[in-house]
């Protein structure tokens, strides 16, 4: 019986080998077959900005002073991108990066697993918020395997991060844009000292013009000290004080301009660099 | 008398046109059938893959002098994945073929070379020809999202049917080719860090001839 027991153990231990070995192998091939440009399959690496998310929340965790890159829109700038993704890894000291959308310029699913690749060269975690181009098509429902929720939010040192959906041009007021509820949740928030808010397109800008603009920036005010917000979309790098009323919205270019910020949260103070690369 | 000769002269003219008139129908209606048997597929193919769908199956005419030209077209299907919904999709493609097949044996040849151009409709009302009218403008993103146009190379091993064994089809074929599409060759052709082989699709399919 032992030995009839050895023999049957070395045979299915030999099939077991022989399945993997023919599983890797189909594996490996099968991204040559594409099935269509929109078909939402997604190769690469899912729930990204959860899995990321816990790290900067680890690695930040009762920290005064936090320092991180903020990038945008490099969509089909792919060139441009593994440029700046080196760029940010030469800095020191900076314990995670923020993408303020537009990862995709046709909202394809070869695009999002392009574009996961070249973020993974990154060094430290990052998130990817929405954005307008991540839209097109079928491509929301990819932005949501793929990285997670549209609004969602993070704790990095004492800060909160507040990422918002604010592409109401992308959305047939079928869902609320932006997501009053969600941000209302944070009023009374006892986890954060400040409050950073991350958007794709600011309030006022081609993508976010549906009239909830002011009831948008009064919802935000009431969020534990708003220190400032970040947008993409319009590549264009400024600072604007749009609503007059001391709250900063830091637009940055997109990569083909090649800018990128780096901010510097020291309990309630910040500061700013514009990095050229 | 006159009368007499009058009505047979008729007569013979009637039936010769009568005759003539017999002879022309039968020659248009020969006509007209052959005319409409043209429409008649010439073969049905399937194809796996190839960013036109899953699984594909359409129908295709041959024709030029040595039959060096095909066009087909396509129905498809898109599992949803991660998508909400799969959807259909439909595909117009022409094929030339340079060269005639070699012939192995009597029974197998291979197409050493096929190209084709192909267009393809992701028939789902979340992709536009157009951007809708909620755009502040119609060219947005100055592109379509429905509409796909790629091309595509590869070859064929056909396995002519010996006439005996003949049930349905004349030859079966199988089929591999390569192809990109527009937004990939665009992806590709504005970033020298992407990949060539990263914008390539292979596909296989069988091709049955009537």
């Amino acid at each position: 019986m032992p030995i009839k027991n050895h023999i049957l153990n070395s045979l299915i231990m030999k099939l077991k080998i022989i399945t993997s070995l023919v599983t890797l192998m189909l594996l490996s091939s099968c991204e040559i077959f594409d099935i269509h440009p929109y078909d939402g399959k997604i190769e690469g690496e899912k729930h990204l900005n959860r899995k990321n998310i816990e790290k900067i929340e680890q690695s930040t965790k009762g920290k005064d002073k936090i320092r991180f890159a903020v990038i945008s829109d490099t969509q089909r700038w792919f060139d441009e991108f593994k440029d700046e993704v080196k760029s940010i890894n030469s800095q020191t000291d900076i314990d995670f990066v923020i993408h303020c959308g537009d990862i995709t310029d046709f909202g394809l699913t070869k695009e999002f697993d392009w574009q996961q690749s070249y973020l993974k060269k990154l060094k430290v975690p990052f998130v990817v918020v929405l954005g307008n181009h991540d839209c097109i098509g079928n491509g929301r429902e990819i932005y949501k395997t793929m990285f997670g929720s549209e609004d969602f939010s993070f704790i990095a040192g004492n800060t909160r991060f507040l990422c918002l959906d604010t592409n109401t041009l992308e959305y047939d007021f079928t869902k609320p844009i932006p997501n009053f509820a969600f941000i209302a949740g944070f009023w009374d928030d006892h986890n954060s000292k400040n409050t950073v808010i991350v958007v794709h397109a600011e309030p006022f800008s081609d993508e976010f013009k549906n009239g909830s603009e002011d009831i948008f920036q009064q919802y935000l005010h009431k969020l534990n000290n708003p220190l400032f917000c970040l947008s993409g979309h319009g590549h264009k790098t400024k600072a604007n004080d749009i609503f007059d009323d001391g709250l900063i919205y830091y637009q940055i270019t997109c990569a083909k301009y090649r800018q990128y910020y780096i901010f510097t949260i020291d309990n309630d103070h910040y500061n700013y660099e514009t990095i050229d690369f | 008398m006159k009368r007499l000769i009058f009505s047979i002269a008729m007569c013979i003219l009637f039936q010769t046109v009568n005759a003539r008139n017999a002879r022309t129908y039968e020659e248009r209606i020969n006509t007209y059938h052959n005319r409409w048997d043209c429409l008649i597929p010439d073969f049905t193919r399937l194809q796996y893959a190839g960013s036109i769908g899953l699984a594909n199956m359409g129908i295709g005419w041959e024709y030029g002098k040595k039959e060096q030209w095909e066009t087909d077209f396509m129905l498809g299907f898109v599992p949803k994945y991660s998508s909400k919904k799969g959807f259909a999709t439909i595909t117009l493609r022409e094929t030339y073929l340079p060269w005639q097949k070699f012939s192995i044996n009597n029974n197998f040849s291979i197409h050493p070379l096929t190209c084709s151009l192909y267009i393809n409709s992701a028939l789902n009302k979340i992709f536009w020809v157009k951007e809708p009218e909620r755009y502040p403008n119609q060219d947005y993103y100055r592109f379509s999202s429905k509409i796909r146009f790629g091309i595509s190379v590869g070859q064929r091993y056909t396995y002519n049917i010996p006439i005996s064994k003949r049930i349905f089809v004349r030859s079966i074929s199988a089929i591999w080719e390569i192809s990109s599409c527009d937004l990939y060759i665009i992806s590709k052709v504005t970033n020298k860090t992407l990949s060539a082989h990263s914008i390539l699709s292979l596909s296989l399919g069988t091709k049955l001839t009537f």
